[in-house]
């Protein structure tokens, strides 16, 4: 029997013989597993026995973004497709809990997780998740952020036991669990991570902010802002938790904007570089046409893979014509720019255009000729030169 | 007192509306002598009208004292442009006017019309203009004069005259191209005003602005008949005779920078 098999046999145990739920926690501490392969193995459990026992249920954690709002949301596996559409972006959905009735409350769920040994030994708590914070008895502890959480050095002058008194914080806790409030909403809960639990228990859990850990638990997806939002504010270890919640939300924001700023500056990139849109493979075929991509480079002056060569030549021959081309038609100057460039890709696949110093007489097309308008000539005569208009008062004088 | 009344207010009328494009601004000098002379200089000081109506063109005349009517004649015109060209118009002002009264009166009808029009103070010099003598005098119908400034004014902003013992030649090269007339000399009997006439002394070669031009052209509907006088590097005379009187323009030709 492999590893795997012998997993599942102990969540088909626990869930269908014993009759207890069964959450990423609770398993990640029983087979002493990470919480992102314990949600993995649920998830996987879930997916491939549901279909064979309808009685098998989960609940699902459910992050995501409500107007201005972070909310976090516990729902039935019937219900998340539901309570992801009343989400306007959704940054996590997990796997919480897996138990074969559907009617179990929330409450008695995460009352599993009270059941769990608490040796919050460093290594055990890097493996699980678990974010340590320092007490008023003088702990250091430097906390980094890696896909879990790393302790790197916990220095203990007194240690003593967990208290319950605020004062007295453990340096070590447990994830957020919901308070009894939330509990009594089953699904559709909103958890706020400000509300307090009166149960001295979850007060200490609530001092951590391994809530906002559970978002960040997939190892298949890629790591979001909000994750680093979050490893970020769990490096200020001694705020409480609301103020980390509000401080979590805007950073978010500011990173979310900003990113949205980067996003559409590279649409706006985009729009103008057309040659980006086009497949790698078809580079070969737009190579062999390089007067249009010349037009398209040329229009797009931040491209970042163009080089000009020889660009000084160019600008002092447009010097060098009479104002009066300057009114020529404005396809003139594309075309002759076409006819003096020849662009190919260079060893790194840079397309570099080379303008041609073409010489002076060979830069005046004939045809656009047709087309200049001369300036015209003020008081210009035939056979003579430009007159100037004589003044009377030099012919007559002033009557006395 | 000027009591100056016109048989019909279309001479008066004409007279304005050629000059007022080219001079906003004049003196009208009036006397019991010489009528109503006026000189006036356009802001450029390249053209010079001088008018004179004489006693004779006013069905009545009484000037008691020398009188300088300071005119806009922008405002003249509109306010002559009340009166019908048949109607009798009459000049009126005081000693010491401050306003000049226009009166219009219906021939046909028991309508009078009477407009006053303040007189403003116009600080001019009067300039000596002597007789000269002309290298050249060319009488020619004054709508084919106008008719070849204002064609030859689409090709340049110069018009060029040649006169030689045989044709008047008027040329003009611009951007779009170039165009000539010539006129030959010719005696039209029964119809006197369609002559063309050249008085050579020596040929002469000049060249004019074509916008001047154009302003002393508006003149043709005083005459039928248009005098030129050319003299070489001096002023143009262009002269359009009224029935006692005339109204003249003095341009001063263009030059090659050399010159």
């Amino acid at each position: 029997m492999s590893e795997h098999q012998a997993n599942f046999e102990i969540i088909s145990k626990h869930v269908f013989l014993d009759k207890m739920p069964m959450t990423y926690k609770c398993l990640s501490r029983q087979l002493d597993i990470t919480n992102t392969s314990s949600r993995q193995l649920l998830q996987e459990y879930y997916d491939q026995f549901k279909p064979e026992r309808p009685e098998l249920s989960s609940r699902f954690v459910i992050t995501g973004k409500l107007g201005q709002d972070s909310l976090v949301k516990v729902a039935l596996d019937t219900e998340v497709e539901t309570i992801k559409q009343s989400f306007d972006s959704i940054y996590s959905c997990n796997i919480y809990s897996l138990n074969c009735n559907d009617q179990l409350s929330f409450g008695n769920i995460t009352a599993i997780n009270k059941t769990l040994k608490s040796d919050y030994r460093v290594e055990n708590c890097q493996r699980w998740g678990i974010i340590q914070c320092p007490t008023g008895s003088g702990e250091t502890i430097h906390v980094t952020s890696q896909d879990t959480l790393a302790v790197e050095e916990v220095k203990k002058e007194t240690p003593q036991p967990t208290s319950s008194r605020p004062s007295e914080r453990s340096s070590v806790s447990e994830p957020i669990k919901p308070s009894k409030s939330v509990v009594a909403k089953e699904s559709n809960t909103t958890l706020s991570s400000t509300k307090k639990s009166n149960n001295a228990e979850k007060k200490k859990q609530q001092n951590t902010i391994s809530f906002a850990n559970s978002k960040r638990s997939k190892t298949e997806e890629p790591k979001s802002v909000e994750a680093e939002n979050e490893t970020k504010s769990q490096k200020t270890p001694v705020e409480p938790l609301k103020k980390k919640a509000k401080v979590e939300t805007e950073e978010e924001k500011t990173k979310r904007l900003q990113r949205q700023e980067e996003l559409a500056k590279m649409f706006e990139d985009d729009e103008d570089f057309t040659f980006d849109e086009s497949a790698p493979g078809t580079q070969k075929t737009e190579a062999a046409k390089p007067e249009s991509i010349d037009v398209e480079m040329e229009d797009a002056p931040a491209s970042p893979i163009l080089i000009e060569e020889e660009v000084e030549p160019a600008k002092s021959d447009l010097d060098d014509t009479p104002p009066a081309e300057v009114e020529a038609p404005p396809a003139e100057p594309t075309n002759e720019s076409q006819e003096d460039t020849e662009s190919y890709y260079d060893e790194d696949g840079y397309l570099v255009i080379k303008k041609k110093q073409a010489p002076p007489p060979v830069k005046k097309p004939a045809a656009p000729k047709k087309y200049t308008v001369e300036v015209p000539v003020k008081d210009k005569n035939p056979g003579k030169g430009v007159k100037k208009q004589s003044n009377l008062m030099s012919f007559f004088g002033k009557k006395k | 007192m000027l009591e100056a009344q016109f048989e019909d207010a279309s001479l008066f009328k004409k007279v304005i509306d050629s000059i007022k494009d080219s001079v906003k601004l004049c003196n009208f000098t009036c006397s019991q002598s010489d009528g109503i002379v006026v000189q006036a200089i356009d802001d450029s000081r390249v053209l010079l009208i001088a008018l004179k109506i004489d006693n004779d063109c006013f069905q009545d005349f009484r000037c008691d004292k020398n009188l300088v009517l300071g005119l806009d004649l922008e405002s003249l015109g509109k306010i002559l442009k009340q009166g019908n060209n048949d109607d009798r118009l009459t000049l009126l002002a005081e000693d010491s006017p401050d306003n000049l009264t226009i009166n219009f009166e219906d021939k046909n009808k028991d309508r009078i019309s009477e407009f006053n029009l303040k007189l403003m103070d116009i600080d001019s010099d009067s300039l000596s203009i002597e007789d000269m003598d002309n290298d050249c005098s060319i009488t020619m119908p004054s709508n084919d004069f106008a008719k070849i400034v204002r064609d030859m004014k689409i090709l340049s902003e110069s018009l060029q005259i040649i006169v030689t013992k045989d044709s008047i030649k008027f040329g003009a090269e611009g951007s779009i191209g170039a165009g000539k007339v010539i006129l030959k000399p010719q005696t039209n009997i029964d119809k006197p005003e369609e002559s063309v006439k050249i008085n050579l002394n020596s040929p002469v070669n000049l060249t004019f602005g074509a916008k001047y031009l154009n302003d002393i052209v508006k003149a043709t509907t005083l005459s039928n008949t248009v005098t030129i006088k050319l003299t070489d590097k001096a002023p143009a005379l262009f002269e359009y005779s009224l029935p006692s009187g005339y109204l003249r323009f003095y341009l001063a030709p263009k030059f090659d920078d050399e010159e």
